[in-house]
């Protein structure tokens, strides 16, 4: 009757946490998920105790740790922000991203940026050319974030741009491409749009499974032509266009190797499926990693329904669980943008 | 006399069937340990409040071996359990050897 003691959780390397520090933004993009900006943020000294808690536990697990700090907007307080930077960069942490509207980086956030080594990434957000952008991300939100693309590469930071794709603007994704390509930008993401939070009316921007493979097409075409900007195509549904090429795709990250950090400290499986799974002022990140019931049901692929159940790329996708949740009211159901008959 | 174990509170113990793991997890130390399906079935059964003497016979049942050899091997097992932190002695059963002559 012998048992182990183990180092790992799961087969994956890395642990992600994405941690929105702060509800605050200065935006109000109409695609958002947020329902409010409500600045319930913790303080500094409890985002520390978390900070070091998720660092903890990363190590305790034998994963490479690695965050995204957003928000909100994560330089609405510029102070916390560069506490938590310099929290990571002192710890086991393989990198850190900022996502964030870039529209209040200026130089002296910039230079001061510098000197995290652990800072792999800076994201933005464009949300097509300059017009319907603005629509979108409010007017003169596409000008400042070019000047911020600028500034950054300036600096010679890596940056990449993501864009929430749905019927409003997927037709100008290989366009889009095109101007940041110029603009010597890094990498460029494409994420679907999910009508929740401040953006549930608006489900006739969702795009039909017909057109979701239209655009992902191009995109993966784009990619295989071009060096700059490079698509991170590392998304579901992306393995259907080439189950072959390891380089696109990507299984759902719930209950796997990935979990999401609200500012109050609650903890969601994914930032677009806001189920609160726990509390870590309340409980440790074990606790709810071990015993949520809703992680474990997620880990069983046996609980898919409909045509993701019997799907023959249940191993490298299962489709996108917040989109059917947001969809169905059932994360189990399959992936409402899922074009495979 | 004998010791009268429990499952220490922190530990909450899983079956995966997906990859038809068995695992104790200590949700405050986040470390956590594969064992084995008897392993599992005596830990479960501790968590229930059986006594060792009901574990011993539940498992001696199940797995149709000696008495002998599966007192020893629950205890050990109870035992390495213990010092590891699984579970805890919550007190010293002073008529256990009263009650087994009974």
């Amino acid at each position: 009757m012998e048992f182990e003691k183990l180092s790992e959780n799961t087969h994956e390397e890395e642990f992600y946490f994405q941690w929105h520090i702060t509800n605050e933004c200065n935006l109000r993009c109409k695609h958002c998920y947020h329902s409010d900006y409500i600045d319930d943020s913790l303080n500094i000294d409890q985002l520390l105790l978390i900070g070091n808690h998720l660092c903890d536990a990363a190590q305790k697990w034998g994963k490479k740790a690695s965050f995204s700090l957003t928000g909100g907007e994560p330089f609405s307080n510029s102070k916390n922000i560069f506490s938590l930077l310099d929290l990571l960069e002192k710890r086991n942490v393989d990198r850190v991203d900022i996502l964030t509207n870039g529209t209040l980086i200026d130089e002296k956030i910039t230079k001061k940026l510098k000197k995290y080594t652990k800072l792999r990434r800076i994201q933005l957000s464009l949300e097509g050319l300059k017009d319907t952008n603005d629509k979108i991300r409010g007017n003169g939100s596409y000008e400042r974030t070019i000047k911020t693309i600028k500034q950054l590469k300036e600096q010679s930071f890596n940056v990449s741009i993501m864009m929430t794709i749905g019927r409003h603007n997927y037709n100008e994704v290989i366009p889009l491409a095109k101007e940041l390509g110029l603009l010597n930008v890094d990498a460029f993401i494409l994420d679907r749009f999910i009508p929740e939070g401040q953006s549930n009316d608006k489900k006739d921007w969702l795009l039909s499974s017909e057109e979701i493979r239209q655009v992902y097409s191009l995109a993966y075409n784009f990619f295989q032509a071009s060096l700059k900007p490079r698509f991170l195509l590392y998304r579901t549904l992306f393995c259907l266009l080439n189950p072959d090429d390891s380089h696109i795709g990507a299984i759902c990250s719930v209950g796997n190797n990935a979990l999401t950090i609200m500012p109050n400290g609650d903890v969601f499986p994914c930032r677009r499926l806001p189920i609160k799974i726990g509390n870590l002022l309340e409980e440790t990140i074990y606790n709810i990693w071990y015993t949520s019931p809703l992680l474990w049901e997620m880990r069983n692929p046996e609980n898919l329904k409909g045509k993701c159940h019997n799907c023959e790329y249940i191993p490298i996708c299962r489709g996108c669980r917040a989109m059917a949740y947001a969809i169905t009211g059932n994360y189990f159901e399959s992936d409402p943008q899922c074009w495979k008959q | 006399m004998m010791k009268k174990y429990k499952l220490n509170k922190n530990v909450c113990l899983k079956y995966d069937d997906v990859s038809d793991k068995y695992y104790a997890f200590c949700v405050n130390s986040g470390d956590h340990f594969a064992l084995n399906r008897v392993g599992f079935f005596i830990l479960t059964l501790l968590e229930k409040g059986y006594s060792i003497d009901e574990i011993i016979n539940s498992v001696h049942k199940q797995e149709n071996i000696d008495l002998n050899i599966c007192k020893t091997d629950t205890i050990n097992f109870l035992n390495k359990s213990k010092k590891i932190g699984i579970i805890a002695i919550e007190k010293e059963d002073h008529n256990y050897d009263k009650k087994r002559q009974d």
